[in-house]
């Protein structure tokens, strides 16, 4: 009986696995470890390169050349597995935040080290094209670390406990409330309503989402037609008490979009640099290959 | 009459709830509006959107009354009469009124359902897809595949498809084996980098580390023209395809090369052997794609690092070692020792021992040197090349060939016929004269002209005589008494002129004997009693080093002879020509790799030497120096000094002439 | 009523009372063995219970191992919920049952001649809290039974098989008899275009009424009402909820509300402003609901105690104290389908003479008794242990059968280790035989103290959920009876006696615990004297700063926070978790309170009056040196804050104010909770990625929902607190404490949905594991399958193995035990937003570090 098992084993006081505790960021990973291991490569990789001498120029071809090359090609490939161990839940232990902060500053050591195995010999073949794709995700992934170290606060102040189906479902009351709100205008108005029940798109394309504005978005429009309506109405005498009760609610919908807005807008910072970090990755992952082997192919 | 409405509502479950009422009028209305018999939540529809009026059992007329067409049977029509046994639809916005024959008899049953579910059908749950970007970007994995696809197609698929090289251009080959053995066939300029032209695109080029040096960027889109075989690096045979030996000959032989290299240790040397890189192919020291000039990978060590401890490695070596520049062994000139017309034979003789050439010839500089003797008389007199000093100019004999770096031959009737000229006789007005280089028909000649007199004697036939004298002072001799009586008498004084001519037992005013030295074998005839000895005049001295005299002419600050003879010491008071007159190599230190920073210049090895002049030396190579010129290997003439017949007259004989 | 018709009543042998799996394995039994029979039923179906299951649930048959004893062959296979109703209707019918529908028992009696000497006291609890003893003289069988129709019925035996369930509590209003007045509501959706009113605050009522509001479509005008101002009695997520809906205009709420009467199609509601009529379609009453108790008392049949989780008193064969009137089922303390049939079949068999029939768990008990010395058999054992360990006495034969099954008896050699300490553990110790040796000091294990043949230990962990004080081992060879927790508690809600004891021993050796300095039990006499146990609401405060006052308390089970008001704002000092004392620095230096003592959660503290302990301070100097030690750390402490407080104020406020949230997220009687820093949280959704992945596809954790205070966020996901409130009513009693501290759910598990009602946390979820995903590289090179994380239904829907039933079960945090890496929420976190800490380690004053980012 597993109450059984549990009893017995209950009476020995087992240590609990060994967990992270320590409230550091990826950043700051156990005291900035890996940023130290980074730049020691880096000063390593340069001292490698002025203190050899080869003839007739420093290039790829040398020996520290290829001692570089093979330097940032394991790099490179080792950078590459973060996407199979953030994905690999295995039971053993292990850090994935050790490895972003590994990620991160032997990626930015990658510029040193590639750089300088360049021999800064630039041209149209294969191999320059390895080294600039590398710099290509290098420089997405730099984008990456400011997004995620300024982002995710604002995130979830703007959040503010709501979930995002909470936020969804909000917007959702409000068109129901709307719709019902809307049933005894006349033509002309319950069209304006109409305008914020079926235009508006809260998501939006890429630009939109990563502006986070949508200047014809339906429901801003029926806003801005019920105001002025109900303006008009104002000079004359009384308000339709419908309309500024719709009014009010299609206000309160512009809000709740807002927010929405706010949050694809930075939820959308966060990712988008992601669609040019990985599949730039996989291409660099294939020139490394075509870059190799050429060398070799054609010695 | 009556009408049986029968709402019907969807759940969110999906179920349906029908809401059943039934009207017992004859008209009803439809729209949005709360007072609307069937009223119809929907935006899309008027307050009040139509009319439905009973007429007679079975047929309904439907009119709009919002100023709307309504859709019937997919027809827009603003009024129908419609008969409820074909059960009509009309589609009023996102609802659907279809009539039916209701249960009670005259009852018309109308069904209203929303067709169009409404907007906040949709749960918000399986929306939250919106927040991320996965519904409005194309997935990563699909770039990753296209992008990565894209890079191995363009930089592995076609290449490794398209991989090995076209026929190699015919110009460059043949620019490449012309021996470069004169500077019109230079390489660099017959294929500047930018006159070639590098046509056609080649899948491979993309794996190019880098431009080609001008003199190979025609081959820049063909890579296997080089690569011949993949994983293998550059051999030797792709370059010697068009770099023949004979145009670049090897510094030696490939196994001395293999036992004399000094052997390669260490980090790298240990990866080149792993990576199957032979030290010493063409590859080790050319490296290509390094840009147009070019790189021609030579350490300050290239040459001493095998020279240093050479013959330790290389047992049978003759040359010494050289560990550097002011450990350069001293100046073995290669030297006649045994003269001949066939088989002369050389040896190589440090300055520092004394050596002595054996060439043959009779020739003291000191007296060539002189303003004042009979050859300073001769120079005016003749108008030859002269020094400022009025004496024979060095560069009379010595003339430099075309690079200025050595002299060209010395033959007997350009560089001495002018003063020594071999006029014999004179009859009328031809002047006869004896052939330079054949001896043996000299007595023949002479004795000939003796017994001519004899038989059939003429006046006006001189004999001229040999001494040397003023010119213009010169009488014919034997003029008057050239009548020669008996045959007896003809042989008697031919012998004797014979004799005289070859200026015999060596003594001097012997025509011959002025240069040469004249053996006499004391044979009975006398024809055959006298005889020349074989002359032979080394061509190069230091055949694996070039000294480009056309630089140092103006050495020391001096100009003309005296910059010669300020390296070539001993020139003016050298009585024999045994002497070796070469400049020591201290001389050359005095400005070479010299302490003294005014005067220093570079000495470093291919200053004098280059690496592929060949076993023999001299080879085809040209080192960096654009200004050397290689000769042809160390070939040695023996030159008899022939005879012109009839041809130019002798300066000699216009002379005398000139005193008629 | 009593308007039915007044027929002759029917004879029979037995009359069983309610047909759930006991009654109608009894009924199936008796009918087999021709016994002449009733079967009672309420409700116009069989055993209504499972009736109301949700349509289309798993019900399944555990414990696995005892074997099944349906009388009349009734058979029970774990299934759908339809398939077992629909074999046991057809069985019922096909065994030729006499079952009686919509047979209501009002009351039970005997009609034979009083007893004599055999009277009943039943207390009856008023309002105001008083209680009064009418006294019940039972009269000898035959007994009467009388239904609400009216109908009456003879019979010999009776066997009560009326499970927990109870009857709702009806409306005492005027027109409370009206049919469209309803208690339960089986399908929200079966009524459309009504106005409805749903009667009650309560979870039930809040559930009914969103039900119903739920789709417009139905078109319901729904309205709650509830007789208080505040829903404190629900769960925060339906009240959330509700407000949401009455936002959307969906419902209208009437708080301090009550019908005073009902109409047809109208009600009238008392309200704060006055009488209100209004239109009224359906009412829906959910104002809880009686246990059976009371009916079951007036039966003469009487209870072990007062305390609500009491059983009745029973005889070895079911008899309760009612001669004639068996017990058996829920109600007679087993909730599990298979123990209920059992006991029906066992029953009958008793009450047709078979006396020496054994039980059907005899093989399970034999298991737990094999390998312990003197092979006793399981009778001998059973009244072994029950004589021995002094708790136990006063416990029939079948309520230490009952027990036993929640405990282990174990032979411990002499110096084996019991428990150490710091492990946790939440099981009582009886010592059946020889001596336990507890070490005190954890420094110097040579320093015991022996425990005794008889005695009791492990009672703290019993009371604090906390980890063990002390490794304690066997002082000579001893057998020791384990009690589990669950066990120890129906001990001592079954025996007065037993629960007296072990609260004074809790308290003397929590006295000792805390000061061990030499003491001893005699010198804690008086002041154990005059301690008492007081339970503290949440929120409570046991000392209020600047107040005068010398008690002593300690800390029993729950957890308090320390405040000072500074510059007129409350700020957090520290907290204090069980089994550690407040309140002494008044005694010793005699000033008033210096800071404020509030309970973080529901606490048990014990008193002590300031008087006995100066007196005992007085006699024990060192006890007295040893507390102005402590009082040092802590006024310390108050010094450093208000030197913070000076330097930098927002930070204290920051402190205070994070330290306060956490306690109001139950984090004070957590012991190991993730939260989530949101300045580094990038939503990846990582850490539910990889809680599924490590637990068979079901993530245990919803990031995004939770509170949330200064970026700090409290994730949806268990905590692990000290008292589980998801243990307290497992009917398989599958929720277990682990041997690191985490609460987990073995595959026990019945899937009864009771823990995730109980959680207040919401964290327990009740779902089937989900098909097998294709192997990951699939989906990261081809995009095969759903990828990482929990596949969303749909697809494991599409992908379920066709024809086999996947049984809900309930799901919670594990704690990733058995993974050597520790939580993978937190070992997959990119960012290090993620982290997991203990209350201790986290509300301490390194937040002020935090606080001053």
């Amino acid at each position: 009986m597993a109450s059984r098992a549990a009893g017995k084993a209950g009476g020995k006081a087992i240590a609990r696995a060994p967990r992270e505790t320590t409230h550091e960021g990826f950043l700051t990973h156990k005291r900035s470890r890996w940023l130290k291991i980074a730049l020691f490569l880096s000063a390593l990789s340069i001292a490698i390169y002025v203190l050899t001498d080869p003839q007739p120029r420093a290039n790829g071809g040398s020996v520290a050349g290829y001692a570089l090359g093979t330097l940032g090609a394991l790099l490179i490939i080792w950078l590459s597995l973060i996407g199979l161990r953030k994905r690999i839940i295995t039971t053993k232990p292990y850090s994935l935040k050790g490895w972003t902060s590994a990620h991160v500053y032997l990626g930015l050591s990658l510029v040193v080290i590639g750089t300088l195995h360049t021999g800064f010999q630039l041209g149209w073949n294969v191999h320059s094209a390895a080294y600039v794709l590398m710099m290509f995700v290098i420089i997405s992934g730099i984008y990456g670390i400011i997004a995620y170290a300024r982002l995710p606060e604002q995130l979830s102040a703007n959040r503010n406990e709501a979930t995002q189906p909470q936020m969804l479902e909000a917007i959702r009351a409000l068109d129901r409330q709307l719709d019902t709100a809307a049933q005894p205008l006349g033509k002309e108005e319950a069209d304006i309503v109409r305008l914020s029940l079926e235009k508006t798109d809260i998501g939006g394309n890429l630009w939109q989402r990563l502006t986070g504005r949508q200047p014809n978005c339906g429901t801003m429009r029926a806003r801005d037609a019920i105001q002025a309506l109900v303006n008009l109405q104002m000079r004359t005498g009384k308000p339709d008490q419908r309309l500024t009760q719709i009014l009010f609610l299609l206000e309160r919908k512009d809000a709740a979009l807002a927010q929405a807005r706010r949050h694809i807008r930075m939820k959308t910072q966060l990712e988008i640099w992601l669609y040019l970090h990985v599949p730039a990755t996989f291409a660099l992952l294939a020139a490394l290959i075509a870059h190799i082997l050429s060398v070799f192919l054609y010695w | 009459m009556s009408f049986v409405v029968r709402q019907i509502a969807k759940r969110a479950d999906g179920g349906d709830i029908i809401r059943t009422r039934t009207l017992d009028i004859a008209e009803i209305t439809v729209g949005r509006g709360t007072d609307c018999d069937i009223q119809l939540a929907d935006l899309g529809v008027m307050l009040r959107h139509a009319r439905l009026l009973q007429l007679s059992d079975g047929t309904v007329a439907i009119q709009s009354t919002g100023g709307i067409p309504l859709e019937i049977d997919g027809k827009f029509v603003s009024r129908a009469d419609l008969s409820v046994a074909d059960n009509p639809v009309i589609n009023i916005a996102s609802h659907r009124l279809s009539l039916s024959k209701g249960d009670a008899p005259g009852s018309i049953a109308i069904t209203a359902e929303r067709v169009i579910a409404a907007t906040d059908a949709a749960d918000a749950a399986s929306e939250t897809g919106i927040f991320s970007l996965r519904e409005t970007m194309p997935s990563k994995r699909g770039l990753a595949w296209v992008l990565a696809g894209l890079v191995l197609i363009i930089g592995l698929a076609l290449p490794l498809f398209m991989m090995g090289g076209s026929d190699l251009p015919a110009d460059m080959v043949a620019a490449a084996s012309r021996p470069t053995g004169d500077g019109a066939t230079r390489l660099q300029p017959a294929l500047g980098g930018d006159d070639v032209k590098k046509t056609g695109y080649s899948a491979d080029m993309v794996w190019t580390s880098g431009p080609l040096s001008t003199a190979h960027a025609g081959l820049s889109n063909n890579c296997g023209a080089c690569h011949s075989q993949p994983f293998v690096s550059v051999t030797d045979s792709a370059c010697v395809s068009c770099h023949k030996p004979d145009a670049v000959p090897d510094h030696a032989s490939a196994d001395r090369m293999a036992t004399g290299r000094l052997p390669a240790g260490g980090f790298e040397a240990g990866i080149h052997k792993g990576l199957n890189l032979p030290e010493g192919r063409c590859a080790s020291c050319h490296k290509e794609h390094e840009g147009p000039r070019g790189a021609l990978m030579v350490a300050a060590s290239f040459c001493t690092d095998c020279h240093t401890g050479l013959s330790g490695r290389l047992k049978d070596t003759k040359i010494a070692n050289v560990p550097n520049w002011d450990d350069h062994p001293q100046f073995k000139p290669t030297l006649v020792t045994v003269a001949s017309l066939t088989a002369p034979k050389f040896e190589r003789v440090s300055l520092g021992d004394k050596p002595v050439e054996r060439s043959g010839l009779v020739y003291p500089h000191d007296i060539h040197q002189s303003a004042t003797n009979s050859v300073g008389n001769m120079v005016q007199k003749q108008g030859l090349a002269a020094g400022p000093n009025g004496a024979l100019a060095c560069s009379y004999c010595h003339t430099p060939d075309s690079d200025g770096v050595r002299f060209k031959p010395i033959e007997m009737e350009k560089n001495c016929g002018d003063c020594h000229d071999l006029a014999f006789a004179k009859d009328g007005g031809i002047v006869r004269t004896l052939p330079h280089g054949k001896p043996e028909q000299v007595a023949g000649i002479i004795r000939d002209f003796y017994l001519g007199q004899a038989l059939n004697p003429r006046a006006g036939v001189q004999r001229l005589a040999f001494e040397r004298r003023a010119p213009g002072k010169m009488a014919e001799l034997e003029a008057a008494d050239l009548r020669i009586t008996s045959v007896g008498e003809a042989r008697a004084r031919g012998d004797a002129a014979i004799a005289q001519i070859f200026g015999a037992n060596g003594k001097a005013g012997g025509l011959c004997s002025d240069c040469h030295i004249v053996n006499n074998t004391g044979a009975p005839n006398v024809a055959e009693r006298f005889t020349i000895a074989p002359v032979t005049l080394a061509s190069h001295y230091l055949p694996k080093g070039q000294f480009p005299h056309g630089q140092h002419k103006t050495y020391d600050r001096k100009t003309g002879d005296a910059a010669c003879v300020a390296c070539h010491k001993g020139v003016m008071t050298s009585k024999v020509s045994t002497e070796v007159l070469l400049p020591s190599i201290t001389q050359c230190r005095d400005c070479h790799g010299s302490t003294n920073v005014a005067t220093n210049v570079a000495a470093t090895c291919n200053t004098c030497h280059g690496f592929h002049y060949g076993e023999g030396g001299q080879g085809g190579d040209i080192g960096t120096s654009p200004h050397r010129k290689p000769a042809k290997p160390a070939t040695v003439a023996a030159r008899a000094l022939p005879v012109k017949l009839g041809s130019a007259e002798p300066v000699g004989a216009k002379a005398r002439r000139a005193g008629v | 009523m009593l308007g039915g018709k007044q027929g002759v009543s029917e004879r029979y042998r037995i009359a069983i009372v309610g047909s759930g799996p006991a009654g109608l394995s009894a009924a199936a039994h008796a009918a087999k063995l021709g016994i002449s029979h009733v079967l009672l039923e309420k409700t116009g179906h069989l055993s209504d219970t499972i009736y109301k299951y949700q349509k289309g649930k798993h019900v399944m048959a555990t414990p696995s191992q005892l074997v099944l004893r349906a009388g009349g062959g009734l058979q029970f296979e774990p299934g759908k919920r339809e398939t077992i109703l629909g074999i046991w209707d057809e069985m019922t019918a096909a065994g030729k049952v006499n079952v009686k529908l919509n047979a209501e028992i009002k009351s039970i009696t005997g009609t034979g001649d009083p007893i004599p000497g055999s009277i009943q006291k039943i207390s009856v609890r008023k309002r105001d809290g008083t209680t009064d003893i009418n006294e019940l003289q039972r009269l000898a069988p035959p007994y009467k039974l009388v239904m609400t129709s009216g109908e009456e019925i003879i019979a010999d035996t009776v066997i009560l098989a009326i499970g927990t369930q109870g009857n709702p509590n009806l409306l005492a209003c005027p027109g409370a008899e009206k049919p469209h007045i309803q208690y339960q509501l089986d399908d929200p959706a079966a009524y459309n275009d009504e106005h409805i009113f749903v009667y009650g605050g309560g979870d039930a009522g809040i559930e009914n009424a969103l039900g119903l509001a739920a789709d417009a479509a139905q078109g319901n005008i729904v309205t709650l009402m509830n007789r208080g101002a505040e829903f404190n009695t629900a769960k925060d997520a339906n009240v959330k909820a509700l407000f949401a809906a009455r936002d959307a205009g969906r419902i209208s709420i009437m708080t301090e509300t009550s019908p005073r009467a009902v109409e047809n199609k109208w009600v009238v509601l008392d309200t704060r402003d006055g009488e209100v009529r209004a239109q009224c379609d359906r009412m829906i009453a959910r104002i809880g609901s009686a246990p059976p108790r009371g009916f079951v008392e007036a039966c003469g049949v009487e209870f072990a105690s007062a305390d609500r989780l009491a059983f009745p008193k029973l005889s070895a064969v079911f008899e309760s104290t009612a001669p004639g009137i068996f017990v058996v089922g829920a109600l007679a303390g087993y909730p599990l389908i298979k123990h209920c049939m059992n006991q029906g079949h066992d029953v009958v068999e008793f009450i047709n003479g078979n006396t020496d029939l054994k039980p059907a768990d005899e093989p399970i008990l034999e298991a737990k008794f094999r390998g312990l010395p003197g092979g006793k058999s399981v009778s001998e054992w059973l009244e072994y242990l029950r004589s021995n360990v002094g708790i136990l006495e006063g416990m029939s034969v079948l309520q230490m059968r009952e027990f036993m099954l929640d405990s282990e008896a174990r032979a411990y050699r002499a110096g084996e280790v019991i428990f150490e300490r710091n492990a946790p553990g939440s099981s009582l110790f009886g010592i059946a035989d020889g001596q336990a040796r507890v070490e005190i000091n954890p420094n110097d294990p040579s320093i015991t103290v022996p425990i005794g043949k008889g005695e009791i230990f492990g009672e703290v962990g019993l009371i604090s959920g906390r980890r063990r004080g002390a490794t304690v081992r066997a002082g000579t060879d001893c057998v020791l009876v384990e009690i589990s927790r669950s066990a120890a508690l129906k001990l001592m809600s079954a025996v007065p006696a037993a629960s007296r004891e072990v609260t004074r021993i809790t308290t003397l050796r929590s006295l000792l615990q805390i000061f061990k300095s030499g003491l001893n039990a005699d010198d804690l006499t008086d002041v154990v004297g005059s301690a008492k146990v007081e339970t503290i609401r949440a929120g409570q405060a046991i000392i209020k700063e600047g107040e005068t006052g010398d008690d002593i308390y300690i800390i029993r089970s729950g957890s308090m926070i320390v405040e000072k008001t500074i510059g007129g704002k409350p700020v957090f000092l520290s907290y204090v978790p069980a089994g550690s004392y407040v309140g002494e620095m008044a005694v010793i230096d005699g000033d008033p309170r210096s800071a404020t003592v509030r309970a973080a959660v529901k606490s048990d503290v014990i008193k002590l009056e300031g008087a006995s302990f100066r007196s005992l301070l007085a006699a024990k100097p060192e006890l007295l040196a040893r507390l102005r030690n402590d009082m040092a750390s802590r006024t310390q402490l108050n010094t450093f804050i208000e030197s913070k407080k000076d330097s930098f104020g927002g930070v204290v406020e920051m402190y205070s104010g994070i330290a306060n949230f956490l306690v109001d997220n139950g984090v004070g009687e957590a012991t190991d909770v993730l939260l989530i820093d949101e300045k580094l949280c990038v939503g990846c959704d990582n850490c539910e990625k990889a809680c599924a992945d490590s637990h068979d596809g079901l993530s245990r954790l919803d990031r995004e929902a939770g509170r949330t205070y200064a970026h700090l966020h409290v994730p949806t996901s268990c905590r692990h607190c000290e008292h589980p409130h998801c243990m307290a009513d497992c009917p398989p009693n599958a929720i277990h404490r682990g041997p690191t501290g985490e609460v987990y759910i073995d595959d026990t598990c019945i899937g009864c949905g009771n823990c995730q009602r109980n959680c207040p946390y919401g964290v327990i979820r009740m779902d089937k594991v989900p098909p097998k995903k294709p192997w990951l590289l699939n989906w990261l090179l081809f995009g095969q399958g759903p990828g990482p994380g929990e596949p969303d239904k749909k697809w494991s829907y599409k992908h379920a193995k066709k024809g086999v039933e996947a049984p809900k079960k309930a799901i919670k945090c594990d704690m990733c035990t058995g993974q050597s890496g520790g939580p993978a929420c937190v070992r997959a976190c990119p960012t290090g937003a993620a982290i997991r800490v203990s209350p201790e380690q986290f509300l301490s004053v390194a937040l002020l570090d935090r606080g001053g980012e």
